[in-house]
């Protein structure tokens, strides 16, 4: 590590714990984005431990809309990798998989129905629900609750002065609210407030709630394509320079889209999609390269050689 | 299509794991107020309705219509439903009953196919594993990356998955040319 990529020496954090449940679409498409949550773990001192054998979550639209019990099941069995592992805590980086296991953890606890049929499937493969893990978190959740702002504000060595930042908060980073616990499901702050912690601004509009479309997308891209042009028209009017996702459905969405967009109505929108964990990076003084900021359509390295970070 | 009401079918989905919130439904219309997808479509797309059709258990309605699939699951309807009914659960359980009738959109077929043969829904290709080792992701890549799709096919056969999944792949067989007998 070259001395200007170290993060702020001095500063000694208690370590956490993690079985890091990595998900599909991360680690097989957006491998930049893995890179970025783990520099920034280590940052942070967040030990986290691989999953081995750990498969898809599975997707909580795709599978759980064509077999709920397969869905629960499949989800059910990640969880039982962390309880071997005797690990206590997962960590997710992505909307989708933390809900999915967080459901699957929360139903197999509660509903002893469940857990009898669920367990039967799993007798086949030699594996059996526990109950033994106790937290199931998204990355954002854990800065939150278990790091703290202050400490990352603690981190910074870059305050990211002049990014204006759309926080895009997708709809299953809060939803269903019951069960995530994390955070108002109409009007959240949590990512704001990490945003504003990193020295950005978090620019206020309209369409802020609006969903990516991924769901929607799978059936009828038509309708998607409609939510896409009416969510960038509002970040345009607000004045963001950029967007900031925490769920790699989100992000693909909200980069792809920006063609869909210019496809079907001919508009124009070049907003840079950087993951919470890629800000954090960059605040916390990692190089862009590190970070394979390369990898964005649209590229943010314009954007950010305007506020200093090359 | 005859919307006739079918009381099996209703009395069949109250009893199922997840549609019960069902009856609490007052029908204020709060959903399809809030529901993005709705304001798209100038109210085509109408959540209340399809708890409504529910209710009366208009089957055929519900499961053949492809309106079923364009919900986004946000999530909002749940949320704000002042009467806690649970939509996207009622949605999941009508969708899982529309596969068993043949009604699901192409890229659900797709997705599903996919997790069933590779265990994941976006499986590694060679190119994102060089990005992978690029950018020093790991040391033993090939070993952490090994899927146990035999042990996910079990548990995939166990709940229903694997029929599901086969109804797909002969429908797809049966839909394309026959290939020449020479190759
Ligand atoms: S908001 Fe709830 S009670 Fe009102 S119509 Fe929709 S489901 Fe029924
Ligand atoms: S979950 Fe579906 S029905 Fe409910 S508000 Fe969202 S798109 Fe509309």
């Amino acid at each position: 590590m070259t001395e200007a990529s170290k993060p702020s020496a001095g500063v000694k954090l208690p370590p956490i714990e993690k079985a890091l449940f990595l998900g599909c679409v991360i680690p097989a498409r957006l491998p930049f984005v893995e890179k970025s949550a783990k520099v920034v773990c280590k940052d942070l001192n967040i030990n986290l431990r691989p999953m081995k054998g750990a498969a898809c979550c599975p997707d909580p639209i795709g599978i759980r809309g064509v077999s709920e019990r397969t869905w629960i099941t499949l989800s059910t069995r990640n969880v039982t990798i962390a309880e071997d592992m005797k690990a206590t805590d997962i960590m997710g980086l992505c909307s989708g998989c933390v809900l999915s296991l967080k459901h699957a953890n929360h139903v197999m606890k509660h509903d002893a129905y469940m857990k009898a049929g669920v367990n039967e499937s799993l007798a086949k493969v030699n594996r059996s629900f526990k109950g033994t893990v106790q937290t199931v978190r998204h990355f954002a959740h854990v800065l939150h609750e278990e790091v703290g702002l202050e400490t990352v504000k603690a981190l910074v060595k870059k305050p990211l002065v002049g990014l204006k930042v759309a926080v895009h908060y997708g709809c299953h980073f809060i939803r269903p609210s019951e069960l995530h616990q994390l955070d108002d499901p109409f009007f959240p702050t949590k990512l704001d407030e990490i945003v504003r912690a990193l020295g950005a601004e978090s620019v206020e509009y309209t369409e802020k709630m609006l969903c990516c479309g991924t769901g929607v997308n799978m059936a009828d891209p038509e309708i998607a394509v409609k939510m896409n042009q009416r969510k960038y028209k509002s970040i345009q009017q607000a004045g963001a320079n950029c967007i900031m996702v925490v769920c790699p459905s989100c992000y693909q969405r909200l980069e792809n889209a920006q063609r869909d967009v210019k496809k079907v109505f001919g508009e124009t929108y070049e907003f840079p999609v950087l993951y919470l964990t890629d800000l954090l990076a960059l605040a916390f003084g990692h190089k862009p390269d590190e970070i394979s900021i390369k990898s964005h359509r649209p590229s943010p390295k314009a954007l950010l050689a305007s506020i200093g970070i090359e | 299509m005859a919307s006739t009401i079918d009381f099996d079918f209703r009395n069949k989905l109250l009893k199922m794991h997840g549609a019960l919130s069902l009856t609490y439904c007052y029908q204020c219309g709060t959903c399809s107020g809030g529901c993005p997808v709705a304001k798209e479509t100038n109210g085509k797309y109408n959540p209340r309705r399809i708890i409504e059709k529910s209710l009366l258990g208009m089957k055929d309605k519900l499961i053949k219509d492809p309106v079923l699939w364009q919900c986004t699951l946000c999530d909002t309807c749940d949320e704000s439903c002042p009467q806690k009914v649970e939509l996207t659960e009622i949605f999941y359980v009508l969708k899982n009953l529309a596969v068993k009738e043949g009604f699901v959109p192409d890229a659900y077929k797709a997705q599903s196919t996919a997790v069933f043969d590779n265990g994941v829904a976006v499986p590694y290709m060679a190119p994102m594993i060089r990005a992978r080792k690029e950018l020093g992701l790991e040391q033993n890549l090939e070993e952490n990356i090994v899927i146990p799709v035999q042990e996910l096919q079990t548990l995939m056969e166990a709940t229903g998955m694997k029929e599901i999944v086969d109804k797909f792949k002969a429908e797809k067989s049966a839909a394309a040319p026959a290939p020449k007998p020479s190759e």
